[in-house]
């Protein structure tokens, strides 16, 4: 028997989260054609200057696309988002706490959870932050004649520092998503929209709960009416 | 091995251009670009006022920090003490630029590569001077091996006193008829703090950092790996 699916993530939610995630990997990948010796030697000159056009190319959608995609296509879920992110309560933390033990597969009880987990509240904080300061340093290179030397001196280094450190936070959020037995089920949410009912209730439990509530109340004002 | 250098008497320079013209010439650069630049100074006030000149060029630098961020490789330092640019393999990234501490890196927008002062190695590997020697009707300009005590360049530079640029290739004679400030002259080389943040701090613990990000992956995989086939093992044995 199928199992009851519930919708998690609509399709401008998911295109906001692809069109950043895939103008992400270009950009770390171009980008670190510069940083890594071994993968600039292979790419020789020709090849860099291919790499170093595409990661200029790629600057545009990613500042730009994912935040017109969510803002136009879903501004209600881009606030409770983002409201989300910035309201930690005891649970989050002790999500957060407990997550290393889950992570390499020891037994552990997590606490409830809303539509987001700690971890994918820090990951989205991260994210938001991550990606200002990327573009920031970034499109100080990209002008840089319209810059103090001294300013383009230092966004180096920082571009540098962001990237290798959102480097660090996708390795995490790609194996989480894709490997990662206990979140796996996420992806199909990410890609399909709709996650299994279990799934929900067994690890966004405060989520599941509100749904169930709010179903009921609609349905109960439908009798009513 | 040697270690070429230049000597720059500013007694006898008169702020003429004639080496920047020559060598824009002789390097076929945009009107904007100078691989050799001249800046008059004043000094003192009204009425005892004198002025000169002071040239500025790359220094080539013992430890370049411009050979240090390319990415490429297409700046190097030579065993003679060049640094040169493989212009072939410059992708114009002009990460150089903000490291070199004398500001002398040029972008060429047309070529999309940056250039700077090479010592003419095409004509001084083949025992000619550089363009900027040649050229100069004051006989301002000296090349030669900073090493060799015998050389012309090492004679002059004890004989006019001159000020070697510590950490560079360069030095200079102060103006004679007036109490040189050193600030007028490059100061000695010292790596900018932005190039040691880069290279030394930045990209080891970034590279750390997704190491570690990885190395967490792969336990976590090995173990929830094994415990599933532990798992599935003991079921079958029920």
């Amino acid at each position: 028997m199928q199992e009851k699916r519930i919708e998690r993530f609509n399709l401008a939610e998911r295109l906001g989260h692809w069109s950043h995630g895939i103008t992400f990997v270009v950009l770390l990948v171009t980008g670190s054609a510069l940083v890594f010796r071994g993968f600039s030697t292979l790419l020789g000159p020709e090849g860099l200057k291919v790499t170093r056009t595409l990661h200029h190319f790629f600057a545009y959608p990613f500042t730009f696309l994912t935040v017109l995609i969510l803002l136009i296509g879903t501004p209600r879920s881009v606030y409770q988002w983002l409201k989300e992110c910035f309201t930690w309560s005891r649970e989050d933390w002790q999500f957060l706490r407990l997550f290393p033990r889950q992570f390499f597969g020891l037994p552990a009880k997590m606490p409830e959870q809303g539509k987001f987990n700690a971890g994918e509240k820090l990951n989205s904080l991260l994210t938001i932050f991550g990606s200002l300061w990327m573009m920031g340093t970034g499109w100080i290179l990209l002008f840089r004649d319209r810059f103090d030397a001294q300013v383009v001196a230092w966004a180096h280094p920082l571009h540098s520092a962001g990237a290798l450190l959102m480097g660090a936070v996708l390795v995490g959020h790609v194996y989480l998503a894709l490997c990662h037995p206990e979140c796996r089920e996420a992806i199909k949410g990410m890609v399909w929209g709709s996650v299994s009912e279990t799934f929900a209730r067994e690890h966004h439990l405060r989520w599941y709960r509100e749904l169930k509530e709010r179903a009921k109340a609609t349905s109960s004002e439908k009798r009513v009416a | 091995m040697a270690r070429l250098g230049m000597l720059i008497d500013l007694n006898r320079c008169v702020g003429c251009h004639g080496c920047s013209v020559a060598c824009q010439a002789e390097w076929e650069l945009l009107p904007e670009q100078h691989f050799t630049r001249v800046h008059r100074y004043e000094v003192g006030s009204f009425p005892k006022v004198r002025g000169g000149v002071v040239l500025t060029q790359c220094m080539h630098c013992d430890d370049p920090p411009c050979a240090r961020v390319c990415p490429t490789g297409a700046t190097q330092k030579r065993p003679d003490g060049l640094v040169i640019v493989d212009e072939k393999k410059c992708i114009g990234c002009r990460y150089c630029e903000s490291a070199c501490p004398y500001g002398a890196r040029s972008f060429n927008r047309e070529r999309s590569i940056v250039q700077k002062c090479y010592f003419c190695y095409h004509r001084t590997d083949k025992g000619k001077k550089p363009a900027c020697v040649e050229t100069c009707m004051a006989g301002a300009r000296f090349f030669g091996d900073l090493e060799d005590p015998g050389s012309e360049i090492n004679k002059l530079i004890r004989a006019r006193k001159a000020i070697r640029i510590a950490g560079t290739g360069l030095a200079y004679v102060p103006p004679r008829n007036w109490p040189m400030d050193r600030s007028l002259l490059p100061p000695d080389f010292k790596e900018p703090g932005t190039v040691r943040v880069w290279q030394d701090l930045v990209r080891p613990a970034g590279k750390a950092a997704m190491g570690l990000a990885a190395a967490a992956v792969v336990t976590s995989l090995l173990i929830n790996t094994f415990n599933k086939g532990g798992g599935h093992r003991a079921g079958k044995e029920d």
